[in-house]
Protein backbone atom coordinates (compact mmCIF):
# COMPACT_ATOMS: atom_id res chain seq x y z
CA UNK A 1 0.00 0.00 0.00
CA UNK A 2 1.32 3.42 -0.97
CA UNK A 3 1.32 6.07 1.77
CA UNK A 4 1.64 9.54 0.28
CA UNK A 5 3.88 12.25 1.64
CA UNK A 6 0.74 14.30 2.35
CA UNK A 7 -0.52 11.45 4.57
CA UNK A 8 2.72 11.54 6.53
CA UNK A 9 2.62 15.31 6.98
CA UNK A 10 -1.06 15.16 8.02
CA UNK A 11 -0.41 12.49 10.67
CA UNK A 12 2.63 14.41 11.90
CA UNK A 13 0.53 17.54 12.32
CA UNK A 14 -2.15 15.63 14.24
CA UNK A 15 0.57 14.32 16.58
CA UNK A 16 2.18 17.79 16.80
CA UNK A 17 5.47 16.36 15.48
CA UNK A 18 7.68 18.52 13.28
CA UNK A 19 9.37 16.68 10.41
CA UNK A 20 12.12 17.74 8.04
CA UNK A 21 11.57 17.02 4.37
CA UNK A 22 14.04 14.12 4.38
CA UNK A 23 12.41 12.63 7.50
CA UNK A 24 9.02 12.82 5.83
CA UNK A 25 10.38 11.05 2.76
CA UNK A 26 11.96 8.31 4.85
CA UNK A 27 8.76 7.83 6.89
CA UNK A 28 6.73 7.69 3.71
CA UNK A 29 8.82 4.72 2.57
CA UNK A 30 8.80 3.03 6.01
CA UNK A 31 5.06 3.44 6.52
CA UNK A 32 4.32 2.18 3.01
CA UNK A 33 6.25 -0.99 3.84
CA UNK A 34 4.50 -1.42 7.20
CA UNK A 35 1.03 -0.89 5.75
CA UNK A 36 1.92 -3.23 2.91
CA UNK A 37 2.86 -5.86 5.45
CA UNK A 38 -0.49 -5.59 7.24
CA UNK A 39 -2.34 -5.66 3.95
CA UNK A 40 -1.73 -9.37 3.83
CA UNK A 41 -4.42 -9.61 6.56
CA UNK A 42 -6.97 -8.70 3.89
CA UNK A 43 -6.47 -12.14 2.41
CA UNK A 44 -8.16 -13.76 5.44
CA UNK A 45 -11.84 -14.53 4.83
CA UNK A 46 -13.75 -12.82 7.68
CA UNK A 47 -17.23 -13.03 6.17
CA UNK A 48 -18.39 -15.35 8.98
CA UNK A 49 -16.70 -13.48 11.84
CA UNK A 50 -18.43 -10.86 14.00
CA UNK A 51 -16.61 -7.54 14.40
CA UNK A 52 -14.35 -7.59 17.45
CA UNK A 53 -14.82 -4.60 19.77
CA UNK A 54 -12.37 -5.63 22.42
CA UNK A 55 -9.37 -7.88 22.37
CA UNK A 56 -10.25 -9.78 25.56
CA UNK A 57 -13.78 -10.63 24.50
CA UNK A 58 -14.89 -9.52 27.97
CA UNK A 59 -18.11 -7.61 28.52
CA UNK A 60 -19.42 -5.55 31.43
CA UNK A 61 -22.95 -6.78 32.11
CA UNK A 62 -25.16 -4.19 33.76
CA UNK A 63 -28.10 -5.78 35.55
CA UNK A 64 -29.99 -4.84 38.71
CA UNK A 65 -27.34 -3.68 41.18
CA UNK A 66 -27.95 -6.63 43.53
CA UNK A 67 -27.69 -9.10 40.64
CA UNK A 68 -24.55 -7.70 39.11
CA UNK A 69 -21.36 -9.63 39.43
CA UNK A 70 -18.43 -7.47 40.33
CA UNK A 71 -16.30 -6.46 37.39
CA UNK A 72 -12.87 -4.93 37.53
CA UNK A 73 -13.96 -2.22 35.09
CA UNK A 74 -17.08 -1.14 37.01
CA UNK A 75 -17.32 0.56 40.37
CA UNK A 76 -19.77 2.13 42.79
CA UNK A 77 -19.82 5.92 43.04
CA UNK A 78 -17.51 6.31 46.03
CA UNK A 79 -14.85 8.89 46.74
CA UNK A 80 -11.27 7.70 47.26
CA UNK A 81 -8.53 9.92 48.62
CA UNK A 82 -6.56 11.74 45.94
CA UNK A 83 -2.83 12.23 45.59
CA UNK A 84 -1.42 15.08 47.65
CA UNK A 85 -1.00 18.28 45.62
CA UNK A 86 2.77 17.84 46.06
CA UNK A 87 2.64 14.43 44.43
CA UNK A 88 0.46 15.78 41.61
CA UNK A 89 2.99 18.51 40.84
CA UNK A 90 6.06 16.29 41.25
CA UNK A 91 6.61 15.79 37.50
CA UNK A 92 5.59 19.26 36.45
CA UNK A 93 8.53 21.18 34.97
CA UNK A 94 7.08 24.42 36.31
CA UNK A 95 4.32 25.30 38.78
CA UNK A 96 2.61 28.45 40.03
CA UNK A 97 0.12 28.86 42.92
CA UNK A 98 -0.58 25.11 42.92
CA UNK A 99 -1.20 25.02 39.16
CA UNK A 100 0.95 23.41 36.50
CA UNK A 101 2.44 26.19 34.42
CA UNK A 102 2.61 25.54 30.68
CA UNK A 103 3.22 27.45 27.48
CA UNK A 104 0.41 29.81 26.49
CA UNK A 105 -2.33 28.09 24.51
CA UNK A 106 -4.39 31.20 23.87
CA UNK A 107 -3.39 33.40 20.93
CA UNK B 1 -27.72 44.00 13.94
CA UNK B 2 -31.47 43.66 14.30
CA UNK B 3 -32.90 40.45 15.66
CA UNK B 4 -35.65 40.56 13.06
CA UNK B 5 -35.34 37.49 10.91
CA UNK B 6 -35.91 37.78 7.17
CA UNK B 7 -39.01 35.75 6.34
CA UNK B 8 -37.63 34.65 2.94
CA UNK B 9 -35.11 32.50 4.80
CA UNK B 10 -35.44 29.63 7.23
CA UNK B 11 -32.83 29.10 9.96
CA UNK B 12 -31.79 25.50 10.67
CA UNK B 13 -30.33 25.01 14.14
CA UNK B 14 -28.93 21.98 15.93
CA UNK B 15 -27.60 22.04 19.47
CA UNK B 16 -24.83 20.14 21.22
CA UNK B 17 -25.32 20.34 24.95
CA UNK B 18 -22.91 19.16 27.62
CA UNK B 19 -24.27 18.48 31.10
CA UNK B 20 -22.04 17.78 34.10
CA UNK B 21 -23.39 14.85 36.08
CA UNK B 22 -23.77 15.22 39.83
CA UNK B 23 -21.96 12.06 40.89
CA UNK B 24 -19.84 11.90 44.04
CA UNK B 25 -16.71 10.67 42.27
CA UNK B 26 -15.26 11.16 38.79
CA UNK B 27 -16.10 9.16 35.66
CA UNK B 28 -13.21 6.70 35.67
CA UNK B 29 -11.59 7.11 39.11
CA UNK B 30 -12.51 7.69 42.75
CA UNK B 31 -11.44 11.33 42.98
CA UNK B 32 -14.09 13.70 44.30
CA UNK B 33 -15.98 15.20 41.36
CA UNK B 34 -17.02 18.58 42.79
CA UNK B 35 -14.38 21.17 41.94
CA UNK B 36 -16.11 24.49 42.53
CA UNK B 37 -14.11 26.57 45.04
CA UNK B 38 -11.43 23.88 45.53
CA UNK B 39 -7.67 24.28 45.75
CA UNK B 40 -6.11 23.60 42.31
CA UNK B 41 -5.00 20.01 41.71
CA UNK B 42 -6.48 18.76 45.00
CA UNK B 43 -8.87 16.18 43.45
CA UNK B 44 -6.41 14.31 41.29
CA UNK B 45 -5.02 10.77 41.03
CA UNK B 46 -2.92 8.76 38.58
CA UNK B 47 -6.00 7.88 36.48
CA UNK B 48 -7.29 11.42 35.88
CA UNK B 49 -3.67 12.57 35.44
CA UNK B 50 -3.31 10.07 32.62
CA UNK B 51 -0.23 8.41 34.17
CA UNK B 52 1.16 5.52 32.12
CA UNK B 53 -0.06 2.18 33.39
CA UNK B 54 -3.17 3.54 35.12
CA UNK B 55 -6.52 2.13 34.04
CA UNK B 56 -10.02 3.64 33.94
CA UNK B 57 -12.89 2.06 35.91
CA UNK B 58 -16.44 3.04 34.94
CA UNK B 59 -18.54 4.86 37.55
CA UNK B 60 -21.83 2.91 37.52
CA UNK B 61 -23.82 5.91 38.76
CA UNK B 62 -22.80 8.02 35.75
CA UNK B 63 -24.19 5.32 33.45
CA UNK B 64 -27.39 5.19 35.54
CA UNK B 65 -27.82 8.99 35.25
CA UNK B 66 -27.23 8.96 31.49
CA UNK B 67 -29.71 6.13 30.90
CA UNK B 68 -32.16 7.94 33.22
CA UNK B 69 -31.88 11.07 31.08
CA UNK B 70 -32.42 8.91 28.00
CA UNK B 71 -35.57 7.35 29.44
CA UNK B 72 -36.94 10.76 30.47
CA UNK B 73 -36.31 12.07 26.94
CA UNK B 74 -37.94 9.10 25.18
CA UNK B 75 -34.67 7.71 23.78
CA UNK B 76 -34.01 4.16 22.71
CA UNK B 77 -31.64 2.47 25.12
CA UNK B 78 -29.65 -0.05 23.07
CA UNK B 79 -28.76 -3.38 24.64
CA UNK B 80 -25.06 -2.81 23.91
CA UNK B 81 -22.87 0.24 24.24
CA UNK B 82 -19.15 0.97 24.31
CA UNK B 83 -16.62 3.69 24.97
CA UNK B 84 -14.23 4.97 22.30
CA UNK B 85 -11.08 7.05 22.19
CA UNK B 86 -11.30 10.47 20.63
CA UNK B 87 -7.77 11.58 19.82
CA UNK B 88 -6.65 15.19 19.82
CA UNK B 89 -3.67 16.89 21.41
CA UNK B 90 -4.51 19.76 23.73
CA UNK B 91 -3.06 20.59 27.15
CA UNK B 92 -6.45 20.24 28.91
CA UNK B 93 -6.53 16.59 27.90
CA UNK B 94 -4.13 14.59 30.01
CA UNK B 95 -3.88 11.41 27.97
CA UNK B 96 -3.86 12.99 24.53
CA UNK B 97 -7.31 11.48 24.02
CA UNK B 98 -10.72 11.74 25.59
CA UNK B 99 -12.73 8.65 26.51
CA UNK B 100 -16.06 9.27 24.79
CA UNK B 101 -18.62 7.29 22.83
CA UNK B 102 -18.66 7.19 19.03
CA UNK B 103 -21.02 4.77 17.30
CA UNK B 104 -22.61 2.96 20.25
CA UNK B 105 -23.84 5.59 22.73
CA UNK B 106 -26.08 4.83 25.71
CA UNK B 107 -29.10 6.64 24.25
CA UNK B 108 -30.33 7.01 20.68
CA UNK B 109 -33.00 9.29 19.15
CA UNK B 110 -35.49 10.76 21.65
CA UNK B 111 -37.57 13.94 21.93
CA UNK B 112 -37.98 16.98 24.15
CA UNK B 113 -41.11 19.14 24.02
CA UNK B 114 -40.45 22.86 23.70
CA UNK B 115 -42.52 26.00 23.49
CA UNK B 116 -42.44 27.49 19.98
CA UNK B 117 -42.50 31.20 19.13
CA UNK B 118 -46.29 31.22 18.68
CA UNK B 119 -46.82 29.65 22.11
CA UNK B 120 -47.63 26.13 20.94
CA UNK B 121 -45.73 23.01 22.01
CA UNK B 122 -43.51 21.04 19.63
CA UNK B 123 -41.17 18.07 19.93
CA UNK B 124 -37.49 18.60 19.11
CA UNK B 125 -35.91 15.35 17.86
CA UNK B 126 -32.71 14.18 19.48
CA UNK B 127 -29.88 12.43 17.69
CA UNK B 128 -28.27 10.80 20.71
CA UNK B 129 -26.99 11.15 24.28
CA UNK B 130 -23.57 9.84 25.20
CA UNK B 131 -21.21 9.84 28.14
CA UNK B 132 -17.64 11.11 28.21
CA UNK B 133 -15.06 12.70 30.49
CA UNK B 134 -14.61 16.41 31.11
CA UNK B 135 -11.29 18.17 30.47
CA UNK B 136 -8.94 20.02 32.82
CA UNK B 137 -9.40 23.73 33.47
CA UNK B 138 -7.01 26.20 31.82
CA UNK B 139 -6.36 29.68 33.14
CA UNK B 140 -4.55 32.19 30.97
CA UNK B 141 -2.08 34.68 32.40
CA UNK B 142 0.88 36.71 31.26
CA UNK B 143 4.05 38.09 32.82
CA UNK B 144 7.38 39.48 31.64
CA UNK B 145 8.02 36.22 29.73
CA UNK B 146 4.80 36.67 27.78
CA UNK B 147 1.51 34.83 27.94
CA UNK B 148 1.23 31.39 29.53
CA UNK B 149 -1.39 29.01 30.82
CA UNK B 150 -2.09 27.34 34.15
CA UNK B 151 -3.54 23.87 34.45
CA UNK B 152 -5.91 22.65 37.18
CA UNK B 153 -6.84 18.96 36.86
CA UNK B 154 -9.71 18.92 39.37
CA UNK B 155 -12.31 18.94 36.59
CA UNK B 156 -10.38 16.47 34.42
CA UNK B 157 -12.19 13.14 34.20
CA UNK B 158 -15.53 14.33 35.60
CA UNK B 159 -18.56 12.67 34.00
CA UNK B 160 -20.00 14.73 31.18
CA UNK B 161 -23.17 13.83 29.32
CA UNK B 162 -23.44 15.13 25.76
CA UNK B 163 -26.79 15.51 24.08
CA UNK B 164 -27.03 16.22 20.34
CA UNK B 165 -30.27 17.36 18.71
CA UNK B 166 -31.29 16.86 15.10
CA UNK B 167 -31.16 20.13 13.17
CA UNK B 168 -34.83 20.87 13.70
CA UNK B 169 -34.78 23.97 15.86
CA UNK B 170 -35.98 27.00 13.92
CA UNK B 171 -35.24 30.10 16.00
CA UNK B 172 -33.15 31.51 18.83
CA UNK B 173 -36.19 31.54 21.10
CA UNK B 174 -36.83 27.85 20.37
CA UNK B 175 -33.20 27.07 21.23
CA UNK B 176 -33.56 28.93 24.54
CA UNK B 177 -36.80 27.08 25.28
CA UNK B 178 -35.07 23.77 24.54
CA UNK B 179 -32.26 24.56 26.99
CA UNK B 180 -34.67 25.68 29.70
CA UNK B 181 -36.74 22.49 29.37
CA UNK B 182 -33.55 20.43 29.38
CA UNK B 183 -32.32 22.17 32.53
CA UNK B 184 -35.72 21.59 34.13
CA UNK B 185 -35.51 17.88 33.27
CA UNK B 186 -31.94 17.57 34.62
CA UNK B 187 -33.00 19.21 37.88
CA UNK B 188 -36.14 17.07 38.26
CA UNK B 189 -34.03 13.94 37.71
CA UNK B 190 -31.45 15.43 40.09
CA UNK B 191 -28.64 14.31 37.80
CA UNK B 192 -27.13 17.81 37.48
CA UNK B 193 -27.60 21.32 38.84
CA UNK B 194 -27.38 22.37 35.17
CA UNK B 195 -26.33 25.94 35.97
CA UNK B 196 -25.07 27.58 32.75
CA UNK B 197 -23.13 30.32 34.55
CA UNK B 198 -21.21 27.65 36.46
CA UNK B 199 -20.48 25.64 33.30
CA UNK B 200 -22.64 22.71 34.44
CA UNK B 201 -24.67 23.10 31.26
CA UNK B 202 -22.75 24.18 28.15
CA UNK B 203 -24.14 24.68 24.71
CA UNK B 204 -22.73 24.90 21.18
CA UNK B 205 -25.00 25.63 18.22
CA UNK B 206 -24.74 24.59 14.57
CA UNK B 207 -26.52 27.16 12.46
CA UNK B 208 -27.29 27.46 8.77
CA UNK B 209 -29.94 29.28 6.79
CA UNK B 210 -31.70 28.34 3.56
CA UNK B 211 -34.31 29.98 1.35
CA UNK B 212 -37.86 29.06 2.42
CA UNK B 213 -39.11 25.97 0.65
CA UNK B 214 -35.66 24.61 -0.17
CA UNK B 215 -34.90 21.25 1.42
CA UNK B 216 -31.14 21.26 0.89
CA UNK B 217 -29.19 22.50 3.92
CA UNK B 218 -26.98 25.59 3.78
CA UNK B 219 -23.35 25.67 4.95
CA UNK B 220 -23.31 25.39 8.72
CA UNK B 221 -21.36 27.46 11.19
CA UNK B 222 -20.61 26.30 14.72
CA UNK B 223 -21.08 28.86 17.50
CA UNK B 224 -19.28 28.45 20.82
CA UNK B 225 -18.84 30.36 24.05
CA UNK B 226 -22.45 31.03 25.02
CA UNK B 227 -22.60 31.09 28.81
CA UNK B 228 -26.20 32.00 29.59
CA UNK B 229 -29.68 31.54 28.14
CA UNK B 230 -29.61 35.19 27.14
CA UNK B 231 -26.30 34.86 25.27
CA UNK B 232 -27.52 31.73 23.46
CA UNK B 233 -30.46 33.70 22.18
CA UNK B 234 -28.37 36.76 21.26
CA UNK B 235 -25.65 34.70 19.56
CA UNK B 236 -28.08 32.69 17.43
CA UNK B 237 -30.08 35.76 16.41
CA UNK B 238 -26.87 37.56 15.44
CA UNK B 239 -25.56 34.59 13.46
CA UNK B 240 -28.81 34.09 11.53
CA UNK B 241 -28.86 37.76 10.51
CA UNK B 242 -25.18 37.66 9.58
CA UNK B 243 -25.64 34.64 7.32
CA UNK B 244 -28.75 36.03 5.65
CA UNK B 245 -27.13 39.37 4.87
CA UNK B 246 -24.04 37.61 3.48
CA UNK B 247 -26.19 35.51 1.17
CA UNK B 248 -28.17 38.55 0.08
CA UNK B 249 -24.90 40.32 -0.76
CA UNK B 250 -23.93 37.36 -2.91
CA UNK B 251 -21.25 36.23 -0.47
CA UNK B 252 -20.43 32.67 0.48
CA UNK B 253 -20.92 31.21 3.99
CA UNK B 254 -17.66 29.68 5.19
CA UNK B 255 -17.89 26.52 7.27
CA UNK B 256 -16.10 27.54 10.45
CA UNK B 257 -16.28 27.86 14.21
CA UNK B 258 -17.23 31.27 15.56
CA UNK B 259 -17.07 32.47 19.15
CA UNK B 260 -19.75 34.64 20.73
CA UNK B 261 -18.50 37.87 22.32
CA UNK B 262 -20.94 38.82 25.06
CA UNK B 263 -19.90 42.48 25.34
CA UNK B 264 -20.53 43.26 21.65
CA UNK B 265 -23.26 40.70 20.96
CA UNK B 266 -21.34 39.51 17.87
CA UNK B 267 -19.84 36.23 16.73
CA UNK B 268 -16.27 36.28 15.45
CA UNK B 269 -14.33 33.72 13.49
CA UNK B 270 -12.03 31.51 15.55
CA UNK B 271 -8.93 30.39 13.72
CA UNK B 272 -9.76 26.87 12.62
CA UNK B 273 -7.56 24.15 14.06
CA UNK B 274 -5.31 22.81 11.36
CA UNK B 275 -6.29 19.43 9.98
CA UNK B 276 -9.86 20.18 11.11
CA UNK B 277 -11.45 17.38 13.07
CA UNK B 278 -9.63 14.15 12.51
CA UNK B 279 -10.27 12.44 15.82
CA UNK B 280 -9.37 8.90 14.71
CA UNK B 281 -11.95 7.29 17.00
CA UNK B 282 -11.40 3.67 17.90
CA UNK B 283 -12.89 1.35 20.55
CA UNK B 284 -11.36 2.08 23.98
CA UNK B 285 -8.99 -0.84 24.58
CA UNK B 286 -8.94 -0.23 28.36
CA UNK B 287 -12.70 -0.75 28.73
CA UNK B 288 -14.72 -3.75 27.56
CA UNK B 289 -18.06 -3.07 25.85
CA UNK B 290 -21.15 -2.92 28.05
CA UNK B 291 -24.31 -4.97 27.95
CA UNK B 292 -27.38 -3.09 29.24
CA UNK B 293 -29.84 -5.74 30.31
CA UNK B 294 -33.59 -5.19 30.68
CA UNK B 295 -33.27 -5.64 34.44
CA UNK B 296 -30.78 -2.76 34.49
CA UNK B 297 -33.01 -0.48 32.43
CA UNK B 298 -36.03 -1.42 34.60
CA UNK B 299 -34.07 -0.61 37.73
CA UNK B 300 -33.08 2.81 36.35
CA UNK B 301 -36.72 3.45 35.43
CA UNK B 302 -37.80 2.57 38.96
CA UNK B 303 -35.34 5.13 40.36
CA UNK B 304 -36.81 7.98 38.30
CA UNK B 305 -38.66 10.67 40.24
CA UNK B 306 -41.89 12.30 39.06
CA UNK B 307 -41.27 14.28 35.85
CA UNK B 308 -42.44 17.86 35.23
CA UNK B 309 -45.36 16.92 32.99
CA UNK B 310 -46.91 14.37 35.30
CA UNK B 311 -46.49 16.71 38.27
CA UNK B 312 -48.20 19.43 36.25
CA UNK B 313 -51.14 17.15 35.48
CA UNK B 314 -51.38 16.05 39.09
CA UNK B 315 -51.48 19.68 40.26
CA UNK B 316 -54.43 20.49 38.00
CA UNK B 317 -56.26 17.25 38.89
CA UNK B 318 -55.60 16.96 42.61
CA UNK B 319 -55.45 20.59 43.64
CA UNK B 320 -57.75 22.09 40.99
CA UNK B 321 -55.10 24.59 39.90
CA UNK B 322 -55.48 26.34 36.56
CA UNK B 323 -53.00 25.16 33.88
CA UNK B 324 -51.17 28.50 34.14
CA UNK B 325 -50.85 28.16 37.91
CA UNK B 326 -49.66 24.55 37.58
CA UNK B 327 -47.09 25.45 34.88
CA UNK B 328 -45.71 28.30 36.99
CA UNK B 329 -45.41 26.16 40.10
CA UNK B 330 -43.90 23.09 38.41
CA UNK B 331 -41.40 25.13 36.37
CA UNK B 332 -38.96 24.52 39.19
CA UNK B 333 -38.82 21.23 41.06
CA UNK B 334 -37.81 22.97 44.28
CA UNK B 335 -40.71 25.42 44.07
CA UNK B 336 -43.30 22.72 43.39
CA UNK B 337 -41.90 20.58 46.21
CA UNK B 338 -42.02 23.52 48.64
CA UNK B 339 -45.64 24.11 47.58
CA UNK B 340 -46.54 20.50 48.34
CA UNK B 341 -44.79 20.68 51.71
CA UNK B 342 -46.97 23.68 52.55
CA UNK B 343 -50.07 21.67 51.56
CA UNK B 344 -49.02 18.73 53.71
CA UNK B 345 -48.45 20.99 56.72
CA UNK B 346 -52.19 21.58 57.08
CA UNK B 347 -54.61 19.83 54.76
CA UNK B 348 -57.51 22.07 55.79
CA UNK B 349 -56.00 25.05 53.93
CA UNK B 350 -57.25 25.49 50.36
CA UNK B 351 -54.51 24.37 47.89
CA UNK B 352 -55.62 27.06 45.45
CA UNK B 353 -55.15 29.81 48.04
CA UNK B 354 -51.67 28.52 48.90
CA UNK B 355 -50.89 28.38 45.16
CA UNK B 356 -51.92 32.03 44.73
CA UNK B 357 -49.60 33.08 47.57
CA UNK B 358 -46.70 31.00 46.19
CA UNK B 359 -47.07 32.41 42.68
CA UNK B 360 -47.71 35.99 43.82
CA UNK B 361 -46.28 37.38 47.03
CA UNK B 362 -43.91 34.54 47.92
CA UNK B 363 -42.36 34.49 44.42
CA UNK B 364 -41.93 38.27 44.57
CA UNK B 365 -39.81 38.03 47.71
CA UNK B 366 -37.77 35.06 46.42
CA UNK B 367 -37.08 36.74 43.06
CA UNK B 368 -35.45 39.63 44.88
CA UNK B 369 -32.62 37.23 45.73
CA UNK B 370 -31.92 36.36 42.07
CA UNK B 371 -33.37 34.45 39.14
CA UNK B 372 -32.46 31.01 40.41
CA UNK B 373 -33.37 31.57 44.08
CA UNK B 374 -35.73 29.21 45.88
CA UNK B 375 -37.67 29.33 49.14
CA UNK B 376 -34.97 27.23 50.77
CA UNK B 377 -32.57 30.16 50.25
CA UNK B 378 -34.72 32.28 52.60
CA UNK B 379 -35.59 32.20 56.30
CA UNK B 380 -39.20 31.21 55.55
CA UNK B 381 -40.43 27.60 55.59
CA UNK B 382 -43.33 26.08 53.61
CA UNK B 383 -45.05 25.30 56.93
CA UNK B 384 -44.98 28.98 57.93
CA UNK B 385 -46.54 29.96 54.61
CA UNK B 386 -49.31 27.44 55.17
CA UNK B 387 -50.01 28.96 58.60
CA UNK B 388 -50.05 32.48 57.19
CA UNK B 389 -52.53 31.55 54.45
CA UNK B 390 -54.68 29.88 57.09
CA UNK B 391 -54.76 33.09 59.13
CA UNK B 392 -56.03 34.92 56.05
CA UNK B 393 -58.47 32.17 55.21
CA UNK B 394 -59.93 32.23 58.73
CA UNK B 395 -60.15 36.03 58.44
CA UNK B 396 -57.88 36.42 61.43
CA UNK B 397 -56.03 38.95 59.30
CA UNK B 398 -56.86 40.71 56.05
CA UNK B 399 -55.13 40.04 52.75
CA UNK B 400 -53.20 43.28 53.06
CA UNK B 401 -52.11 42.45 56.57
CA UNK B 402 -51.06 39.02 55.30
CA UNK B 403 -48.77 40.67 52.76
CA UNK B 404 -47.24 42.81 55.48
CA UNK B 405 -46.69 39.80 57.75
CA UNK B 406 -45.07 37.88 54.87
CA UNK B 407 -42.65 40.75 54.21
CA UNK B 408 -41.64 40.66 57.87
CA UNK B 409 -41.28 36.87 57.73
CA UNK B 410 -38.86 37.16 54.81
CA UNK B 411 -37.02 40.00 56.53
CA UNK B 412 -36.60 38.45 59.94
CA UNK B 413 -37.70 34.83 59.86
CA UNK B 414 -40.26 35.26 62.64
CA UNK B 415 -43.43 33.21 63.06
CA UNK B 416 -46.57 34.56 61.35
CA UNK B 417 -48.66 34.40 64.57
CA UNK B 418 -46.06 36.39 66.53
CA UNK B 419 -45.90 39.02 63.82
CA UNK B 420 -49.68 39.43 63.70
CA UNK B 421 -49.59 40.08 67.45
CA UNK B 422 -46.58 42.39 67.57
CA UNK B 423 -47.68 44.38 64.52
CA UNK B 424 -51.25 44.61 65.87
CA UNK B 425 -52.69 43.28 62.63
CA UNK B 426 -55.40 41.00 63.95
CA UNK B 427 -58.51 41.65 61.89
CA UNK B 428 -61.00 43.75 63.80
CA UNK B 429 -64.39 44.41 62.28
CA UNK B 430 -65.99 45.38 65.54
CA UNK B 431 -68.72 47.86 64.50
CA UNK B 432 -68.11 50.22 67.41
CA UNK B 433 -64.38 50.48 66.77
CA UNK B 434 -64.91 50.97 63.03
CA UNK B 435 -67.64 53.55 63.55
CA UNK B 436 -65.51 55.70 65.79
CA UNK B 437 -62.60 55.45 63.35
CA UNK B 438 -64.81 56.45 60.43
CA UNK B 439 -66.38 59.33 62.36
CA UNK B 440 -62.94 60.67 63.07
CA UNK B 441 -61.93 60.42 59.40
CA UNK B 442 -65.15 62.16 58.34
CA UNK B 443 -64.62 64.94 60.87
CA UNK B 444 -61.12 65.57 59.51
CA UNK B 445 -62.13 65.53 55.83
CA UNK B 446 -65.17 67.72 55.29
CA UNK B 447 -64.01 68.56 51.75
CA UNK B 448 -64.04 64.93 50.64
CA UNK B 449 -67.57 64.55 52.01
CA UNK B 450 -68.66 67.63 50.11
CA UNK B 451 -67.00 66.29 46.93
CA UNK B 452 -68.80 62.98 47.31
CA UNK B 453 -72.15 64.61 47.93
CA UNK B 454 -71.45 66.85 44.93
CA UNK B 455 -71.26 63.70 42.76
CA UNK B 456 -67.53 62.90 42.85
CA UNK B 457 -67.70 59.14 43.43
CA UNK B 458 -63.91 58.76 43.75
CA UNK B 459 -63.93 60.72 47.01
CA UNK B 460 -65.23 57.61 48.72
CA UNK B 461 -62.07 55.78 47.79
CA UNK B 462 -60.00 58.44 49.52
CA UNK B 463 -62.09 58.22 52.69
CA UNK B 464 -61.89 54.42 52.59
CA UNK B 465 -58.11 54.61 52.34
CA UNK B 466 -57.92 57.01 55.28
CA UNK B 467 -60.03 54.65 57.41
CA UNK B 468 -57.97 51.63 56.44
CA UNK B 469 -54.85 53.51 57.43
CA UNK B 470 -56.39 54.59 60.71
CA UNK B 471 -57.25 50.95 61.50
CA UNK B 472 -53.79 49.79 60.30
CA UNK B 473 -55.32 47.52 57.66
CA UNK B 474 -56.95 45.28 60.26
CA UNK B 475 -60.46 45.94 58.98
CA UNK B 476 -62.18 44.24 56.07
CA UNK B 477 -62.39 46.81 53.27
CA UNK B 478 -65.87 45.74 52.19
CA UNK B 479 -67.28 46.15 55.68
CA UNK B 480 -65.62 49.56 56.06
CA UNK B 481 -66.99 50.69 52.71
CA UNK B 482 -70.55 49.74 53.62
CA UNK B 483 -70.34 51.40 57.01
CA UNK B 484 -68.77 54.49 55.46
CA UNK B 485 -71.59 54.87 52.93
CA UNK B 486 -74.22 54.44 55.63
CA UNK B 487 -72.63 57.11 57.80
CA UNK B 488 -72.21 59.66 54.97
CA UNK B 489 -75.67 59.14 53.56
CA UNK B 490 -77.30 59.65 56.94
Amino acid sequence: MEISKEDVIHVAELARVQLTDSEATKLQQDLSLIFGHFESLNEVDTSNVNPTLHASGAQIVLARHDLEESHQNLRQDEIRSPLSPNQVLLNAPRTEDGFIRIKGVLD
Amino acid sequence: MSSEIDTDFEPVIGLEVHIQLKTQSKMFCGCERAYFDTEPNSHVCVVCMGMPGSLPVINRQAVVYTVMAGLALNCNIPSEAKFDRKNYPYPDLMKGYQISQFDQPFCEAGTLTIQTDDGTQRDVQLERIHLEEDTARLIHRSDSEGSYSLLDLNRAGSPLMELVTKPNIRSAAEAASFLKRLRQMARYLDISDANMEKGQLRCDANISVRPKGVSELGTKVEIKNMNSFRSVQKAIDYEISRQISRIKNGERIIQETRGFIDSTGETISQRSKEGASDYRYFPEPDLPPLSLTDTFIDEVRSLMPELPNSRLNRFTDEYQLTPTEAITLTDSKARSSAYEKALQADETVDPREIAKWFIGEVAKHINELGVDAELSDTKVTPQQISRLVKLVELKEITNNAGREVLSEMFAGGREPEDLVKSLGLKQNNDAEVLESAIKEVLANNPKAIADYRGGKESAIGFLLGQTMRATKGTADANIVRELLLTLINN
